[in-house]
C-alpha cells in the first residue's frame, strides 16, 4: 500500500524540446511508476471510480493486476468493456469522470487511472479475436469512422454481427486521426488500435461519403440495422469583419492540415503557413490542441478567451501544458473586428474588455463589455476555435427527423426510422470523445438487445 | 487505392486522367466534383469530371503547380473522394430553363466543369453551348475572343461561367449590365471538402458560404470577387517552393545564399 497522497508523475518531454517537437509530450508510466501508483488505490468494496466512467470499466479490478504485475491479466479484464485503451487512457477527461469519483480525492489526488489504463495497452502483446462469437448472420452498416462508429462496431463484432463502416476521408479515426495532434495522440496508436478491432472481421470502406457517394436508404435496405456517428464539424465563425482577410482560419483548418494531411513532416505536400504572431479565439481542447499546434512552428502563440482562467472550458492538463510551452493567455477579451492590409493579409485585430457580471443558471459567470475598452492588437494569423455545427449530410435528404438546429432527433439513440441509431456529436452537438464512445456503446448493447 | 486507366496528354499542358472508380461514376452529378490525393502524402487537390465512361470517371487537368504535376507522373491514385457539393441547378432544377437559352462559357479547363451539364442539358433538350473563351483544349468547342464576350451573352437568357475569378468577375459584369442570369461555379482553395476546414469560404451576399458543401454554384451578382481573387493568393509561396522543388530539385532558398 503506498500512502502517498499525489499521484506517481508521469515522465515528459521536457519543454524546450517539445515546443520544437510533435512526439508525444507525455511518456507513461514505467513499471516501478505503475506498481506504485496502483498500489495507492484502496480497493474498494464499493468503487466510486467505476460509477464515474461511462463504458463501466471494473477499474479497481485491472487496477489490482497491475499492482501484482500480472499485465496480460490487466489487459484482459479492461478488453472486457473497451477496445479502445491506448486510445482513452490518453484522451478521455478521467478528471470530470472517474478519477473525480476517487475516494483518494477526498484528500488528496485521486489514482492516475488513465495513465494506469494507457500502461497497460502501450505494454502488453494485444488481441481481440478471442472475444468474437460466431457469426449471427446479421449485418449492420455504420456511418463515419470516429469514436462513436469505432466502439460501436467493436461491440457487435464481438457479438457475431457483420459490421462494415463507412468513411469519407482517407484514413481511419475521424476526430481522432484530424483532430486531436500528435503529440497527444499518435495517430501511429490510432492505426494500431483499429488495425486491432479490424481483426474482429470489422470493413472499413473510405472515399465514401454516405448521403452522397452512397445513399443512406440503400443502407437501410441492404442491411439489419445503421448506426450514424458522423459527427458535428463544421466550424463556427465569428460574426466579424474581416474574416474573409488571408491568415484567418479555422482551428480545424490548421489541425487537418497538420494532422490529416501530416503537415509536420518533410515529405507532406500539404502546405502549412507559418504566422509570426498567432491568437487562437476560445478557451476549450480545441483552442488549445490548436494553440500547442502553431507553437511547434516557432510562432508567438496567443489564446485569447473571453472569460477567465478559472472558466476555461479545456482539460486543466491541457491548459497547465499549454502555459507551460510558452502560449500566452489574454483573459476578458474578445475581438470585435479583423484588421487588414491592402492585399487582404490579416495586420491584427481591434479588441474590446470584458468583466465578469453575475452567475447565469448554467453557474458560469456572464460578461459585461466594459466601454471604451477598444484596442488593438498585431497578428498574422487569427485562428477560430469557437465550436461547430452539422451539416448531416448523410441524412438531410432522408425522412429522418431532425432538430431545428440540423441536429438528429434521437429517442435514446433510436432515430424516427426504424433500426436507424445515431448518437455521439451529430445528436449531441460537439461533445468529448468518450461521450461519442458511451453513445456508440450504449447504441450497440440495444441494436444487439434487438436483433438478437 | 485506384486504378488508372489512361494519363495522356491532350493538347500543351493539358492532360486527360482516366481512373476506375465505380461507386463515384455511377453516383457523380453534373455540377458535383472530386477530391484526389496521388499518393498519402500528397496534398489534396479538388477537380471537375469532365466525364463518365461506365465505371471510370474523365479528368482534365492543366499542369501548373506540383501536385498537378505529380499527377501528371502517378501511376496509381491514393485516395478519390466524392461527389463533392451540389449538382448544377441547371440540370437539378431544370424545369426553369426549359425553354431559355444557356451559355456555359469557359476558360481553360473550366470546359471539364461544364461538359456534363451541357449533356444532361442536351438530354432533356434544353437549348445551351459552350464557347471557350481565347483558347480551346478541344477542337470541337466554339472559341470565343475576350473583346466580343459582350455579344455573345446577349444572345442568352442565363450564363453559366467557369474559370479564373478575373474572367468569372468579367463574365458576370457583363451579364449583370445585360440583365441576363449569370451563375458562377467556384474553385477556390480547398482542403477537406466536406465541410470540415472552411478554407474554401467566400462572401456570397455578405455571407460566409462554404463552397465545397454550399457551391460549388453560386449566384453569380452574389459573389465577393475581390475578397475571393485575394484569397487565393495564401498558399502561394508555400505551393511555389514545392512546384520548383519537383520539377527542378531543391534549390530554393527561399533568398537566402
Amino acid at each position: 500500500m503506498n500512502d502517498g497522497l499525489k499521484k506517481t508523475p508521469m515522465s515528459m518531454l521536457d519543454k524546450d524540446t517539445r515546443i520544437h517537437s510533435f512526439d508525444e509530450v507525455e511518456l507513461g508510466y514505467t513499471k516501478e511508476e505503475a506498481i506504485k501508483e496502483a498500489s495507492r488505490c484502496l480497493q474498494c468494496k464499493n468503487p466510486m471510480c467505476m460509477k464515474g466512467c461511462p463504458v463501466g470499466h471494473k477499474i479497481p479490478e485491472w487496477i489490482k493486476a497491475i499492482k501484482e504485475d500480472r499485465l496480460d491479466d490487466a489487459y484482459k479484464i479492461i478488453s472486457e468493456v473497451s477496445s479502445l485503451p491506448a486510445i482513452c487512457g490518453r484522451v478521455c477527461p478521467q478528471e470530470q469522470q472517474c478519477e473525480k469519483m476517487c475516494v483518494r480525492g477526498l484528500k488528496g489526488e485521486a489514482i492516475a487511472i488513465g495513465a494506469l489504463e494507457r500502461y497497460v495497452a502501450d505494454n502488453v502483446s494485444r488481441s481481440l479475436e478471442y472475444l468474437k462469437k460466431e457469426s449471427n448472420g446479421k449485418r449492420v452498416a455504420i456511418v463515419g469512422c470516429g469514436p462513436s462508429g469505432i466502439t460501436c462496431a467493436t461491440d457487435l463484432a464481438r457479438e457475431g454481427f457483420d459490421v462494415t463502416i463507412y468513411e469519407a476521408l482517407h484514413r481511419p479515426g475521424g476526430v481522432l486521426a484530424w483532430g486531436i495532434p500528435e503529440f497527444r495522440l499518435p495517430n501511429r496508436i490510432v492505426d494500431e488500435e483499429i488495425n486491432l478491432v479490424e481483426k474482429l472481421g470489422i470493413k472499413i470502406i473510405y472515399d465514401t461519403i454516405v448521403g452522397k457517394t452512397i445513399d443512406l436508404d440503400d443502407l437501410i435496405k441492404e442491411y439489419d440495422a445503421v448506426y450514424i456517428a458522423n459527427g458535428a464539424n463544421k466550424p463556427k465563425f465569428m460574426d466579424i469583419p474581416g474574416n474573409e482577410a488571408n491568415g484567418v482560419y479555422s482551428a480545424n483548418e490548421l489541425l487537418i492540415r497538420v494532422n490529416l494531411m501530416d503537415g509536420m513532416l518533410n515529405e507532406s505536400r500539404t502546405p502549412i503557413k507559418v504566422p509570426k504572431v498567432a491568437y487562437i479565439i476560445g478557451g476549450g481542447n480545441v483552442a488549445m490542441d490548436a494553440a500547442r499546434t502553431i507553437r511547434r512552428f516557432g510562432s508567438e502563440t496567443h489564446i485569447m478567451y473571453r472569460r477567465s482562467h478559472e472558466e476555461l472550458p479545456a482539460l486543466g492538463d491541457e491548459t497547465v501544458q499549454s502555459e507551460e510551452e510558452g502560449i500566452i493567455f489574454d483573459y476578458l477579451t474578445t475581438p470585435i473586428k479583423i484588421l487588414k492590409d491592402e492585399n487582404n493579409k490579416v495586420i491584427g485585430m481591434e479588441c474590446i474588455r470584458y468583466e465578469l457580471g453575475e452567475k447565469d443558471e448554467s453557474g458560469r459567470a456572464s460578461i459585461n463589455e466594459i466601454p471604451n475598452s477598444n484596442y488593438e492588437v498585431k497578428c498574422d494569423q487569427v485562428i477560430y476555435a469557437i465550436s461547430s455545427s452539422s451539416y448531416n449530410i448523410a441524412t438531410r435528404d432522408s425522412d429522418i427527423l431532425h432538430l431545428k438546429n440540423g441536429l438528429i432527433f434521437t429517442n435514446e439513440y433510436e432515430t424516427s426510422i426504424e433500426n436507424v441509431y445515431a448518437g455521439g456529436d451529430t445528436v449531441t452537438g460537439p461533445m468529448t470523445v468518450i461521450k461519442a464512445m458511451e453513445a456508440g456503446r450504449k447504441t450497440a448493447s440495444k441494436i444487439i438487445d434487438k436483433l438478437k | 487505392m485506384y486504378k488508372i486507366i489512361s494519363n495522356n496528354l491532350i493538347k500543351d499542358n493539358v492532360y486527360m486522367l482516366e481512373v476506375e472508380a465505380p461507386l463515384l461514376a455511377h453516383s457523380i452529378k453534373p455540377g458535383e466534383f472530386i477530391i484526389i490525393m496521388v499518393d498519402s502524402m500528397s496534398e489534396r487537390i479538388p477537380m471537375a469530371v469532365y466525364d463518365i465512361n461506365g465505371d471510370n470517371i474523365i479528368i482534365v487537368y492543366s499542369v501548373s503547380g506540383a501536385s498537378t504535376h505529380e499527377l501528371k507522373n502517378a501511376t496509381s491514385i491514393h485516395s478519390l473522394l466524392g461527389p463533392l457539393g451540389n449538382e448544377s441547378s441547371y440540370t437539378f432544377n431544370s424545369e426553369l430553363y426549359i425553354d431559355k437559352k444557356v451559355l456555359l462559357l469557359v476558360s481553360g479547363t473550366g470546359i471539364a466543369q461544364v461538359n456534363r451539364i451541357s449533356k444532361r442539358l442536351n438530354e432533356l433538350e434544353i437549348k445551351n453551348d459552350i464557347y471557350s473563351v481565347d483558347y480551346s483544349i478541344f477542337d470541337d468547342i466554339k472559341m470565343i475572343e475576350k473583346d466580343n464576350l459582350r455579344d455573345l451573352i446577349k444572345e442568352y437568357d442565363s450564363i453559366l461561367t467557369v474559370g479564373s475569378f478575373e474572367f468569372m468577375e468579367n463574365v458576370v459584369n457583363i451579364s449583370k449590365d445585360l440583365n441576363k442570369e449569370v451563375r458562377v461555379s467556384l474553385s477556390p482553395l480547398m482542403l477537406d471538402g466536406i465541410g470540415l476546414c472552411g478554407a474554401c469560404r467566400v462572401l456570397i451576399n455578405g455571407e460566409i458560404k462554404f463552397a465545397c458543401t454550399d457551391g460549388p454554384e453560386f449566384d453569380g451578382t452574389k459573389v465577393d470577387f475581390d475578397s475571393a481573387k485575394k484569397r487565393m493568393e495564401l498558399f502561394k509561396t508555400e505551393e511555389g517552393r514545392r512546384y520548383l522543388r519537383e520539377v527542378e530539385g531543391n534549390t530554393f532558398t527561399g533568398g537566402r545564399a
